[in-house]
């Protein structure tokens, strides 16, 4: 079966665009457009890989980041932000690590995250980028 | 007792009294004392028979000797009587100031023959007199040497008094200035205005600084205007007072005042570049992915019902698009890292990157880097974003090709200091345009964002370095950059 992808954005061609990309290389997508319904989704269907937007309205990527490390077993996550600093690496390295990619990306990058994340599900070790 | 025995006691009680209060001497000719008062006595501190027959030079110290002695023997019948100020000696060792009055008496040859003096001890009033002159003297010494400018105006308007500071603060001379019109000092157009605020002053006379809120200007005498700071004060005399004002040249102030400005409105500009950044950002990214997705899907179809050339076009603007919101976001940061860093591995981190599309844009590299250099303490990535910009405008000043040469080196004129210096055989620059290299948005390329070189000097101004750039049309580019060095141990 096809890995599932959550994707998570309040940006609603954004959501739309990572879809169609993950979608051309064989992923199976779910789409949340907040970080609440990212959570409900991730509580109800546990995909395989969390796909988010860092800065959200609301509930944020960090939440939907800590929620997914929380997981049994943790899924791994990859965060989207304009505006990568130190002190965001030590948020994320603290809620249980994510690769995280800046906007904006090559879809190549992306599409590499991706791969990289899923890998890391296997071997449980997480690495930021 | 008889009435002539009672004036004669009073007389003699007078006398007593006055006498004993008064210095009184007599002497002969030759100075020898023949008489002293009692008064004269307990000055000098000695009894009666020490004093008589004595010369009075005997009690008057070396340096006055031979003043004394001169005027004792001018008196004669042309010049029966004189006066003196000498210096005496009184009581063992003491020096006193002594004013004599002295009348000769002759005889019927008109030969001297007494000296009659009455003398008093005037020490305490030169003393007084020596420390006004002195205090006169020290208070024109802070009246010339004032960093402030002074001015004393009267109540007509005109110029009573002036320091040497209003002489160099406006270029006239005190005899151009005593007894003008003060507003002679003013630009014309403010000269009405300040005849009033004067008149008005005197009406009210006070200390209170002058036209506050006002930018009020100075005139030279060469009609230059400078911007000056004024506070006033008052001194009340018999002729209607005089208006003091102290006058500072603030031309220096307003002119740091205008650089601190300066310096924060670009920092202001800095932050709100990085906020447009970030806003622009996010529908970029979504674009140049769109766009991306959609020459994937292009390129798959056997005849491209999707105008390949038309997202190709849009891919580059939106790429575009994002290298200036990169360019803002450098504008604007200021957090940096500080690491040693070494020079060497900033040139072979950053041609990792560069050196394929360089030589791909026909451009060769040549370097010449000398390794175990001192560690320069700061942030690498910076360091690399500063050489890659260098880099990169050597490329696009070398649209048919050329040389690209970096160097590292300790600093030749600076001890404690490494070099980086990179050079280009391009199309070089102008002196004009040479100037303005390192201004913020100032570019020559179409499709430059002018912030590279900018942020470029910001980063080697942080790192406590300089860079220079030398060029001339045709010849080529080259750039030096100098920055300081750990010692040695501490790397």
């Amino acid at each position: 079966m096809n890995p599932r992808v959550l994707i998570v954005d309040d940006d609603e061609d954004l959501l739309d665009t990572l879809r169609r990309l993950l979608e051309r290389f064989g992923y199976t997508c779910l789409t949340a457009a907040s970080g609440a319904a990212a959570i409900a989704v991730l509580d109800a269907l546990s995909p395989d890989l969390v796909v988010t937007d860092l800065h959200m309205p609301g509930t944020d990527g960090l939440a939907v980041a800590r929620r997914a490390r929380q997981a049994v077993p943790p899924i791994p996550v990859v965060v989207i932000t304009a505006y990568p600093t130190r002190r965001m690496e030590q948020e994320l390295q603290a809620v249980g690590g994510a690769i995280h990619l800046s906007k904006p990306f090559a879809n190549a990058d992306m599409v590499d995250a991706v791969r990289r994340a899923l890998g890391s599900r296997d071997s449980g070790a997480l690495t930021t980028r | 007792m008889s009435d002539e025995e009672k004036v004669r006691q009073d007389d003699a009680q007078y006398r007593a009294i006055t006498e004993d209060q008064r210095l009184l001497s007599r002497c002969g000719p030759d100075g020898s004392l023949s008489f002293v008062s009692d008064g004269f006595c307990r000055y000098f501190g000695r009894a009666r028979d020490e004093l008589l027959g004595r010369s009075l030079l005997a009690f008057v110290p070396d340096e006055d000797r031979a003043l004394v002695r001169k005027h004792v023997e001018s008196l004669g019948p042309t010049n029966p009587a004189g006066m003196l100020e000498h210096r005496v000696i009184v009581g063992d060792d003491e020096v006193r100031w002594h004013r004599r009055f002295d009348q000769a008496h002759l005889d019927a040859q008109d030969r001297v023959v007494e000296i009659e003096s009455v003398a008093r001890d005037i020490t305490d009033q030169r003393r007084v007199a020596a420390e006004l002159r002195n205090r006169d003297a020290t208070i024109r010494a802070f009246f010339e040497s004032a960093a402030e400018g002074i001015v004393g105006v009267d109540r007509e308007g005109r110029i009573v008094l002036i320091n040497a500071r209003i002489e160099s603060m406006f270029g006239y001379r005190q005899d151009e200035l005593v007894g003008q019109r003060v507003e002679m000092l003013v630009p014309e157009r403010s000269r009405a205005p300040h005849a009033r605020e004067r008149t008005e002053y005197f009406r009210r006379p006070r200390a209170r600084p002058m036209g506050l809120g006002m930018s009020l200007m100075g005139r030279r005498k060469d009609g230059s205007e400078f911007p000056v700071e004024v506070s006033l004060s008052f001194v009340a005399d018999d002729d209607g007072g005089v208006a003091m004002a102290f006058v500072t040249d603030i031309s220096d102030r307003i002119n740091k005042e205008r650089q601190v400005r300066h310096v924060e409105k670009l920092a202001a500009l800095g932050t709100l570049a990085a906020g447009i950044a970030h806003e622009i950002n996010n529908p970029i990214g979504v674009i140049l992915s769109r766009i991306e997705l959609m020459l994937m899907e292009a390129g798959e179809q056997e005849s491209p019902g999707l105008p390949v050339t038309d997202l190709e076009v849009l891919q580059r603007q939106a790429k575009r698009l994002s290298r200036i919101a990169q360019g803002l976001l450098s504008f604007g940061r200021h957090k940096r890292e500080s690491r040693p860093v070494d020079l060497v591995e900033i040139v072979e981190d950053t041609l990792l990157i560069a050196r394929k599309q360089l030589e791909r844009d026909g451009i060769k590299i040549v370097t010449s880097l000398e390794t175990g250099l001192a560690r320069v303490l700061g942030d690498a990535t910076a360091l690399e974003q500063v050489l890659m910009n260098l880099l990169l405008n050597a490329r696009d000043a070398m649209p048919e090709g050329g040389t690209i040469r970096i160097e590292t080196s300790p600093a030749p004129a600076q001890p404690g200091a490494v070099q980086l210096v990179v050079a280009d055989t391009g199309m070089g620059m102008v002196p004009e345009v040479l100037k303005r290299l390192w201004e913020p948005f100032f570019t020559t390329k179409a499709s430059g964002t002018g912030l590279g070189l900018s942020v470029s000097s910001t980063i080697i101004r942080e790192h406590g370095g300089a860079v220079r750039a030398v060029s001339e049309p045709g010849k080529g580019t080259t750039f030096t950059i100098v920055l300081p060095a750990m010692s040695k141990d501490a790397s």
